[in-house]
């Protein structure tokens, strides 16, 4: 049964990881309608990835337009027996990473806790709007590292091996910064719940 | 909290992410501490709500002025600098050999110590040095027969102690003698200088 899966699997991903193959093969030599169809493959993994990394639509836009330029200039060094996506959210990761630290704060404009806690009706449940915005302040507060990891395992869905491959960082760490997050994210429910009643 | 299972072993196993002895451990835990079964429950449910994330996600227009931006970048790069990007890239591909900087980095700092442990051995052991062993015998002289006339004759060997290695002996005879002549005046010393070499003065 689980080899089924695994060959019902291989057959989905092999057929594109063959086609992205080619088309990075044509983009190296300066086809840019074959790097357009790669971007249009990933442009939304890309730039969802950065939003929720960076907090701010007007950032993740400017990162994910750094990545694409980024991803022409190196594409020669992509190592094709690997696989893509892995490789570009990698760069995602840096590009936002870089200009994280150039900005200095995650914007925590947008997601601001105290408004949620002062303005919520007491004798309701959190809205599902309000717990969004509830969870962008929560990640928000977290240091930069703690919230790639909590955003790449838990809302993007890697593993934790993939996370650490991605981030660079062993697995141990990558445990013990997802916990971290997880304890922090729990806690700000916590008080924004307790804060309304 | 006074368990031994702290909050972060918790925040692991609500999602799967403890070894499996651990995890095991930690089920059986819950049975019997009820602050730790609480707090699983509640990273449960906070867990539950950052999965609802996912479904967010970014507008077409937000994916389309990205876009365009990267292809008109990709454009003016293409019209201005195409060439020399693409010799650049050629001229880097080169020179990494295909591989990726931190790799073809590698690999010369490999290089470079196989290199030295090559060269190491091939100059192992190192030569004993080589000793020179000084035996100035007596020149010939033949001394003329004047009356009072002493000859002074210095004979030094300088002997190397015992080493493990033997050494290289190298002999080499001294080439020029002195000799001292006295004469009857006692304030007139002649000293002849004999070059055995050549065999004159």
């Amino acid at each position: 049964m689980e080899l089924q899966a695994t060959a019902l699997w291989m057959s989905r991903v092999e057929p594109e990881a063959e086609e992205i193959a080619i088309l990075v093969q044509r983009a190296i030599t300066g086809d840019v309608s074959a790097f357009e169809q790669i971007v249009l493959r990933h442009e939304r993994r890309v730039l969802t990835l950065a939003w929720r990394l960076l907090g701010s639509m007007e950032d993740a836009q400017d990162a994910a337009q750094e990545v694409f330029l980024r991803t022409f200039r190196f594409l020669h060094r992509f190592d094709s027996r690997r696989r893509f996506e892995p490789w570009l959210i990698r760069m995602t990761v840096n590009v936002c990473r870089d200009l994280g630290r150039k900005k200095q704060q995650y914007p925590t404009g947008e997601f601001d806790l105290e408004r949620l806690r002062a303005g919520g009706d007491p004798h309701t449940e959190l809205s599902s709007e309000e717990q969004r915005q509830v969870l962008y302040a929560a990640l928000a507060g977290l240091p930069e590292k703690e919230r790639s990891a909590v955003v790449l395992r838990d809302i993007e869905g890697f593993s934790t091996a993939e996370v650490a491959e991605i981030l660079g960082s062993s697995e141990a760490t990558v445990r013990s910064q997802i916990s971290t997050g997880r304890i922090k994210i729990r806690k700000a429910i916590e008080r924004l719940k307790r804060g309304r009643k | 909290m006074s368990c031994r299972y702290s909050e972060k072993d918790i925040a692991l196993f609500v999602e799967g992410d403890l070894p499996p002895l651990r995890r095991r451990e930690v089920e059986v835990h819950f049975g019997e501490c009820e602050t730790c079964s609480g707090i699983a429950e509640e990273l449960r449910e906070s867990q539950a709500m950052l999965r609802t994330l996912r479904q967010d996600t970014v507008g077409s227009a937000a994916l389309a002025s990205v876009r365009e931006r990267v292809l008109i970048q990709l454009g003016s790069i293409d019209s201005s600098g195409a060439p020399v990007g693409q010799m650049m890239r050629k001229l880097e591909r080169w020179i990494y050999a295909g591989f990726r900087p931190r790799y073809a980095l590698t690999g010369v700092v490999l290089g470079a110590v196989v290199s030295a442990g090559v060269w190491y051995a091939l100059n192992w052991p190192v030569k004993a040095p080589e000793i020179v062993r000084w035996a100035v015998r007596p020149p010939v002289v033949d001394v003329i027969s004047t009356p009072g006339m002493k000859v002074s004759k210095t004979t030094k060997i300088r002997r190397h102690k015992k080493l493990d290695v033997q050494p290289k002996v190298v002999t080499e005879e001294s080439r020029q003698v002195a000799i001292k002549l006295f004469t009857d005046d006692p304030n007139i010393v002649i000293y002849w200088l004999v070059d055995q070499k050549r065999g004159d003065e």
